[in-house]
């Protein structure tokens, strides 16, 4: 089977890359290959902001529903050459497949009105 | 039209802090319950405002020609100059937004009204008018990527918890010789403590603690809807304790300002509608 190359700028219509909704659209779109084992190439070529929120919802998502070693092994994200990109995607990635870190910083209620 | 006297702040320099913020929510709190009335603001002797809180000014006018009343703002000298440059005074004459508007000394960064979902235009007022600046050109390429994904970070915060169609303000300013940049985005949405007391079953019941709270790195995002995350504004505010700044909130009626110490919190004069963010930072 071919790989399949999808643009996030043509799945959500914009090269902005920002909204939990567009990235919600990114993760609808993935997430139909991955869930029948088809290989995906996410290409952010053409995007002019993304941010942590767009990050979670579509690349976080994928890691929580399918796990690591199922999206490892079929999403291949391409064309992010931007530093702080590649570090919120990594995050993503960690809050997606990692709870415990997902969880940390949900801080204890007490600490408010210690 | 009942004309009111006007009202003259009581101190002679308004800045991005708690005070600021207290000083101005004197003058809304006067304005409160009032229908098809005048009301002035006069700033004519004042020596300093921060440019950027002419995001916070808008915001008032907006709510109070919503009443139908009438806002007149006196301004003089420096600080009429200072809001000519960044589009205040266009604003004001009932022209948002206005093209012409332009800084030739490129300190301040323009006030922009921005509707729910214009993420182009946010972005592009983000690269062209804040980052296509004299004062930024020190800054480094990541360090530039950095800002624009923390204030892009901040705008997407502030619709996720506003839940509203009404718009959003924003306005900057830079201190090139300080090295120091100012900003504010408001909002005319729920605040923070609606969705915050919902998320902890009732246990956060104050503004102030939900102000708190979200600093903490909790979030109200709905996360087996959109995916784990959340958390933006204790990083945003780690990145401004790295830069010697700090990161205000206003919610309702409460604010607390997170810089390099303990988070410092107080009472206005009377809850603003919605939600402000302040990023003030330094050593750019």
């Amino acid at each position: 089977m071919n790989m399949v190359r999808l643009l996030v700028k043509d799945i959500i219509s914009s090269t902005v890359a920002i909204s939990n909704t567009a990235g919600l659209k990114a993760f609808n779109a993935v997430q139909k290959y991955v869930s029948s084992g088809q290989e995906v190439i996410l290409s952010f070529a053409g995007i002019e902001n993304l941010t942590s929120a767009f990050c979670n919802a579509v690349i976080g998502k994928l890691y929580m529903q399918f796990g690591e070693k199922h999206v490892d092994s079929l999403v291949k994200v391409t064309d992010v050459d931007n530093e702080v990109w590649q570090e919120k995607i990594r995050t993503a990635k960690i809050l997606g497949v990692d709870e415990k870190f997902r969880n940390a910083d949900q801080e204890n209620l007490s600490q408010l009105f210690a | 039209m009942s004309f009111n006297p006007a009202y003259i702040p009581t101190t002679t320099s308004i800045e991005t802090n708690g005070i600021g913020f207290r000083e101005l929510s004197k003058f809304y709190a006067k304005t409160l319950e009032k229908t098809g009335e005048t009301f002035e603001l006069d700033l004519s002797k004042m020596h300093h405002i921060d440019a950027n809180l002419a995001s916070v000014l808008a915001a008032i006018k907006y709510r109070l020609e919503q009443r139908r009343c009438k806002l007149i703002f006196r301004l003089a000298g420096a600080t009429f100059y200072t809001f000519k440059r960044n589009g205040f005074i266009s604003y004001s004459n009932g022209k948002p937004n206005d093209p012409s508007v332009a800084d030739e000394r490129e300190s301040t960064i323009p006030l922009r009204v921005f509707r729910p979902d214009e993420d182009e235009p946010f972005t592009q007022y983000l690269k062209k008018d804040f980052f296509g600046h004299r004062g930024t050109t020190s800054l480094t390429k990541t360090e530039v990527d950095r800002l624009i994904n923390h204030f892009s970070e901040i705008y997407q915060n502030v619709f996720m918890h506003a839940n509203t169609t009404e718009p959003i303000f924003a306005c900057g300013q830079f201190f090139p010789s300080k090295h120091e940049l100012k900003f504010t985005l408001v909002d005319l949405g729920d605040g923070f403590l609606k969705k915050v007391h919902e998320k902890t079953g009732g246990q956060i019941s104050s503004e102030a603690s939900a102000i708190q709270w979200a600093l903490l790195g909790n979030t109200t995002r709905d996360i087996a809807k959109f995916g784990p995350g959340g958390g933006v504004l204790k990083s945003i505010r780690e990145y401004c304790k790295q830069n010697n700044g700090s990161i205000l909130i206003v919610s309702g009626a409460d604010y607390c300002n997170a810089g390099a110490g303990p988070v410092e919190s107080g009472k206005l004069a009377c809850a603003f509608s919605g939600s402000m963010v302040s990023l003030v930072l330094r050593n750019l």
